[in-house]
């Protein structure tokens, strides 16, 4: 695991003014995502969470701190150069899914794709992030024509199909019922697990708080706590195991998984 | 392009309506610009058909071409003839075709009695299509525009009666799109004696002195203004029309119908032009959302601009293709219907097509502009959490 983080935020401040009064929504966070980190941010409505989620996400411009993403500091960048960091750096998957109406399934994985260079490889790129996903039959159908939580799992396809390097995640189940709730988070946890790719999700659900590794609590536009549960280190320190077992830490991330969901449950 | 196209079709009716709007400009561009394109096609024949030399007319005469029947004499053409610079004069006697038709809005047909034999040399432009052109010493016989050709139905060695009178058709004049495509040429002397038939009390002079002008050709055009002021210096009574003042005249009525264009040109922009305006704002507001989508999944600012200035242009180029499929059918179809009494009052162009379609389009791409910086400026957190 690299030691240099993918996200690093000082001191990151977001001011809104509103008239003369003025609301401190992100205040002074100092955060470190590594890269493989699957994580949530959580807080009640007005914690901030969104906010800073849009501020990792280069979405919002902060007033004041620093954000580093893969080492690079973000601040100062033109509108265009967070555009292009956005497209190639970040994933988004949001509550309300947000795929565009009028494209299909493979289309919306496309999207991201469109502002960039041309890729060639780009559309089986997309069927195969598509297939990953479970949707594999569904690529030429429109939203309109998909569930909620298959609409879901093509955004994440879409999140995916730059090979960001975080994938933020906006209440991504909120519009779900429990059950696809589930398969969504297993759907998310096995990206980690198997691909490594970083996730933080914003809820306010501590089910799907504890269905991650490491849950940073806003309140007040400020951390209150930063709890690690130690699922990884636990299979670290078996990692002799793991190495000498071909497939060995698939089977302690599912382990890990089943630790996870007891957990969940039993909050 | 393909969202483009799809996008147009999310709102049918308002699509339609707008496509509407440019349609109605477009159509009126196409129709007036052919009416306009036929009168600069006649204007600028008839600037090249006149061009050549100066007319001289009676002092009584009021304005450029009216008949005044002056008398001429052999001494006054030969006067004009050895004035520095002329290559030669010759007596014209032109008069309506048929009293009765003075021609609306078309140009008149005219029977037109020349001197072949100096009247008649490169310098004017005319190209017999079949037969062969008037010589010295005929009489009863015509030469004549393509127009009357088609509309008596007339071919060479037909008898056409002309003023009571019978001319054999000896040649038919290639199309000029200009005022020899209604004219009639025939021997001054035939010309004269229809002239003097057609005065009941009779007049003062010799039948054979009758001209309503005489046309002096210059051995340069350049000195035209010139020789015509030495013209009105030595010869009593006369007022010349030099080729500049027949070019203002005819330029003077090009100005009117260019203007009824431009008329056309400014309805249709603000007809397509506010109707697709408004659409497109529509169109970005109800979208905002999915501007906030693309941008979020890192969409430019140019991109976003970029996708709704196509989809404006999309609209003006459909409705220009369409309204100028409407204008140029019905074009054809009114050309069609007045084209058995030698007329036709429209023509359409290539040029004129291509110019109503880049213009609809254009003005598409134009209107969308506004829209579309409003759409690629939003703020994409705004624009993300938008209801």
């Amino acid at each position: 695991m690299s030691t240099m983080p993918i996200l690093e935020a000082r001191g990151l401040t977001k001011v809104y003014r509103r008239g003369a009064s003025e609301v401190r929504a992100v205040d002074g966070i100092d955060l470190d995502v590594a890269a493989g980190e699957f994580m949530a941010i959580m807080g009640r409505s007005g914690s901030g969470k969104t906010t800073l989620l849009d501020l990792l996400g280069c979405l919002l411009r902060p007033t004041g701190g620093e954000l580093a993403i893969d080492g690079r500091s973000v601040i100062g960048a033109t509108d265009g150069e967070l555009a292009t960091i956005r497209r190639e750096r970040i994933g988004f998957v949001f509550q309300e899914f947000n795929l565009i109406p009028t494209l299909t399934a493979i289309e919306n994985v496309l999207l991201p794709l469109r502002y960039g260079p041309r890729r060639p490889d780009g559309r089986s790129r997309a069927r195969e992030l598509l297939e990953l996903v479970g949707l594999g039959e569904r690529a030429a159908h429109r939203p309109t024509e998909l569930s909620g939580g298959e609409q879901q799992r093509v955004a994440i396809a879409r999140a995916l199909v730059n090979e960001p390097a975080v994938i933020l995640a906006d209440e991504p189940t909120g519009e779900l019922d429990s059950t696809t709730s589930e398969q969504l988070m297993g759907t998310l946890r096995r990206l980690n697990g198997d691909r490594g790719v970083t996730i933080i999700i914003v809820t306010h659900d501590a089910a799907i708080a504890g269905a991650t590794d490491r849950v940073v609590r806003l309140s007040d536009g400020r951390v209150v706590a930063d709890e690690r549960r130690d699922s990884r280190a636990f299979e670290r320190a078996l990692g002799g195991v793991e190495a000498g077992a071909n497939g060995g830490g698939r089977v302690w991330a599912r382990l890990g998984d089943l630790l996870d969901r007891a957990r969940g449950a039993s909050r | 392009m393909t969202e483009a196209i799809s996008n147009i079709w999310r709102r049918p009716l308002r699509t339609a309506l707008t496509i509407l709007g440019i349609v109605i400009g477009v159509f009126a561009l196409t129709v007036m610009g052919a009416l306009a394109e036929k009168l600069n096609v006649l204007v600028d024949g008839g600037d090249e058909y006149f061009r050549t030399r100066i007319f001289v007319f009676d002092e009584g005469a009021a304005s450029g071409f009216q008949a005044s029947a002056r008398p001429i004499t052999r001494d006054l053409v030969d006067e004009m003839t050895t004035l520095e610079g002329v290559d030669r004069a010759t007596p014209v006697l032109q008069t309506l075709l048929d009293p009765d038709e003075v021609g609306g809005f078309d140009l008149p047909e005219l029977l037109t009695g020349i001197e072949p034999e100096t009247w008649f040399d490169d310098r004017v432009d005319l190209r017999i299509d079949a037969g062969r052109f008037l010589e010295a010493d005929e009489e009863g016989v015509t030469v004549i525009g393509a127009d009357l050709a088609e509309r008596y139905d007339l071919r060479v060695g037909d008898m056409f009666t002309m003023r009571a009178r019978d001319f054999e058709v000896i040649g038919v004049l290639e199309r000029t799109l200009t005022f020899p495509d209604k004219i009639a040429y025939v021997p001054l002397a035939d010309a004269q004696q229809i002239y003097v038939e057609a005065v009941p009390q009779g007049l003062d002079y010799r039948t054979e002195e009758l001209a309503t002008q005489i046309e002096v050709f210059p051995n340069d055009l350049a000195d035209a203004d010139a020789i015509a002021a030495a013209i009105e210096g030595a010869v009593d009574g006369v007022r010349t029309v030099t080729p500049e003042q027949v070019a203002d005249q005819i330029g003077q009525a090009s100005i009117v119908f260019n203007l009824i264009i431009v008329g056309a040109s400014v309805i249709a922009v603000i007809v397509g032009g506010l109707s697709v305006i408004n659409t497109m704002v529509m169109t970005v507001s109800e979208r905002v959302r999915e501007i906030g989508i693309k941008k979020a999944v890192g969409a430019p600012t140019g991109a976003i601009l970029r996708e709704f200035v196509i989809e404006a242009t999309l609209l003006g180029a459909i409705g220009g293709l369409i309204g100028l499929g409407a204008g140029a059918l019905l074009v054809v179809v009114l050309n069609a219907q007045t084209s058995g009494s030698g007329t036709t009052v429209f023509l359409l162009t290539p040029m004129l097509l291509l110019r109503s379609f880049l213009f609809a389009t254009i003005l598409g791409a134009l209107a969308g502009i506004y829209p579309a910086l409003r759409a690629a400026r939003l703020d994409p957190v705004t624009a993300l959490r938008s209801t």
